[in-house]
């Protein structure tokens, strides 16, 4: 029991430490337009006019990814574990689905604007982290519905 | 070791989401044997506030970050200008075209994209090329100075700011990682060009002027932004010793696409460029609003036709609709002109004697008839038979934009749309042919 209690608390870890490194990493650059470097939000907002349809609407939103897990990490703090643990992954996949998309982009050596690898590979390595740490989370949230089932002998 | 707000053995405390919580700690088993103890309310307490205190961090987060990423607009005139200034500096295209006002900034992205759009659609740039690179516009700025006392109020939403010193240099190149290698090959056989750039010194520019390079910027939802059709507006007052006129041209709309664009050509024809320009967008066009009194009073010429009957095919187009010239019959002084639009021809008749039609493949033959024009390289030939082709296929029409109900035609969208449909119609070897005149 206790062994699954430290368990239980090393994937929460695992999860904030990749939640802290995400942030950070929505932080760091993530395009270059001649001699300026824009963060995730800043860059959020300076292409948001130039594109429409659904990647407009995921500008318009991206900000809202602070607040999203805040809130991943308050509904843990209340203790609605399995709750925090699927929104996590589900924000996790999202994280990184964008950061993914962003590193995909050419280069475009000699372009003035382009996306720069920086900022959206740390978040990637965040939301990979926060996405296996939620999984873990809710593992052993499963194994320990199991042995509640089971009851008390 | 205690976790805050375990529960006690045997019975598993069940969170709010329905599922059992808690139930393997360390110390739970020293509960066993004993009588139950009163649940601890420091765990949950501890829970409350770690969460309202998350979330409140969360909403700080968010409304930094948004709040430090760089809104469009800026505070006064010259921060508007020095924003400018900046982010010319640091060569950022992106800065540049967002720090114009919202009406300017779509009209050039939206001109950059068509234009990117038709290089990729030729196949001349990789279907990845951003429009910057695949345009190969550049510009850069060094040492920027504004005469910051002396910006001048022209009106509550137009100040002039005074530009004194600094280089900006104009860039147009190709960017040949971006460009497809069969249209490099085909295009450039000697290797592709390197490209030109032009530098202008303010200094000598006010020098030789007699006064600093004025840049205008305008006031849009409570937000200063430099301008470049103002200034160009401004530089042309200037040019003839006019200022900016006291009161704006107000806006007339109208119910449907086809009527403004019909109430616009005829205030044309009638050379009533107070009623022309009252038509027109009050948003993208506002410059011509505000500076239209000057240009009504320079324009005393008068006519006598009229629109009798006019019919259009409207189509959506990017910023707007465009209505389509179908058929326009004219009342010119008692004789009747007809303009026909159909199966890619554009037809004239006037007073019922039929004009050579404007059609594809027509123009070609006309021009390798006439002697004069003969001699000129065939590729050039089909490049302009290629875009009348376009041209007769697409129509030729304006384009109106709706605000608050009311419809107004926006002349800069309407030539902006014509230059895409030229474009469109070109092939990737009409461009390759251009450009090897031009070499």
């Amino acid at each position: 029991m206790h062994v699954s209690w430290v368990a239980a608390r090393t994937w929460a870890g695992v999860a904030a430490a990749g939640v802290t490194i995400l942030l950070v990493g929505t932080f760091l650059p993530w395009l270059r337009s001649g001699a300026t470097l824009r963060n995730s939000y800043q860059a959020a907002t300076a292409l948001h006019d130039w594109v429409s349809g659904a990647v407009a609407t995921l500008l318009t939103a991206w900000p809202v990814v602070i607040a999203a897990w805040a809130l991943c990490i308050a509904l843990y703090a209340l203790r609605l574990r399995r709750t925090s643990a699927v929104l996590g992954c589900l924000f996790g996949v999202s994280t990184a689905a964008v950061a993914v998309a962003v590193l995909g982009q050419d280069g475009q050596s000699g372009a003035l604007i382009g996306p720069v690898a920086a900022g959206p590979a740390v978040t990637l390595i965040g939301a990979t982290l926060a996405f296996v740490g939620a999984i873990g989370v809710l593992a052993g949230s499963g194994d320990r519905k199991m042995a509640t089932t089971r009851g008390p002998r | 070791m205690t976790h805050p707000g375990s529960a006690p053995t045997g019975q598993p405390e069940a969170a709010d989401d329905g599922q059992p919580q808690d139930i393997a700690l360390p110390l739970a088993t020293d509960d066993s044997a004993g009588s139950p103890k009163p649940k601890s309310r420091t765990g949950p307490a501890i829970g409350i506030v770690v969460a309202v205190v998350v979330v409140i961090a969360g909403g700080i987060g968010t409304w930094v970050a948004v709040g430090r990423s760089g809104g469009s607009g800026a505070g006064s005139p010259q921060d508007a200008a020095s924003s400018l200034v900046a982010d010319l500096g640091n060569d950022d295209v992106l800065g540049v075209v967002n720090d114009l006002p919202p009406s300017e900034g779509a009209l050039l992205r939206s001109t950059l994209d068509d234009a990117a759009a038709q290089l990729k659609r030729i196949q001349a740039v990789k279907p990845d090329a951003s429009s910057q690179a695949a345009t190969g516009l550049s510009i850069h700025a060094d040492g920027l100075k504004f005469d910051s006392s002396a910006v001048e109020q022209v009106n509550d939403h137009i100040a002039i700011t005074k530009l004194v010193a600094g280089k900006i240099t104009f860039g147009a190149g190709l960017t040949t990682n971006q460009y497809t290698d069969a249209f490099l090959h085909a295009a450039f056989p000697n290797g592709a060009p390197k490209g030109q750039s032009t530098t202008v010194d303010i200094a000598k520019v006010a020098q030789s002027l007699g006064h600093p390079v004025r840049i205008a910027t305008v006031k849009v939802n409570g937000r200063w932004y430099p301008s470049l059709f103002y200034t160009i507006a401004d530089a042309s007052l200037q040019a003839d010793h006019q200022n900016w006129p006291a009161r704006s041209i107000a806006p007339i709309g109208s119910d449907t696409v086809n009527e403004a664009s019909e109430d616009f050509l005829q205030a044309v024809l009638d050379s009533d460029a107070q009623n022309a320009i009252a038509r027109t967008s009050p948003d993208e066009m506002a410059v011509l609003h505000d500076m239209g009194q000057v240009l009504v009073s320079q324009n005393k010429v008068t006519h006598d036709i009229k629109i009798a009957k006019i019919t259009f095919d409207d189509r959506q187009v990017t910023g707007g609709t465009e209505a389509v010239l179908r058929n326009m019959t004219l009342d010119a002084n008692g004789q009747q002109i007809v303009i026909v639009h159909a199966n890619g021809c554009y037809t004239v008749q006037i007073a019922g004697k039929q004009q050579e039609p404007l059609c594809a493949g027509g123009l070609a033959d006309q021009l390798r008839a006439d002697p004069v024009t003969k001699s000129l390289p065939s590729g050039l030939i089909k490049s302009l038979d290629d875009m009348v082709r376009g041209l007769g296929q697409n129509g030729v029409g304006l384009v109106a934009t709706e605000q608050a109900e009311n419809w107004y035609v926006d002349p800069g969208r309407s030539i902006t749309q014509f230059a895409h449909d030229l474009e469109g119609s070109i092939t990737r070897q009409d461009l390759v042919s251009m450009l090897q005149l031009s070499n």
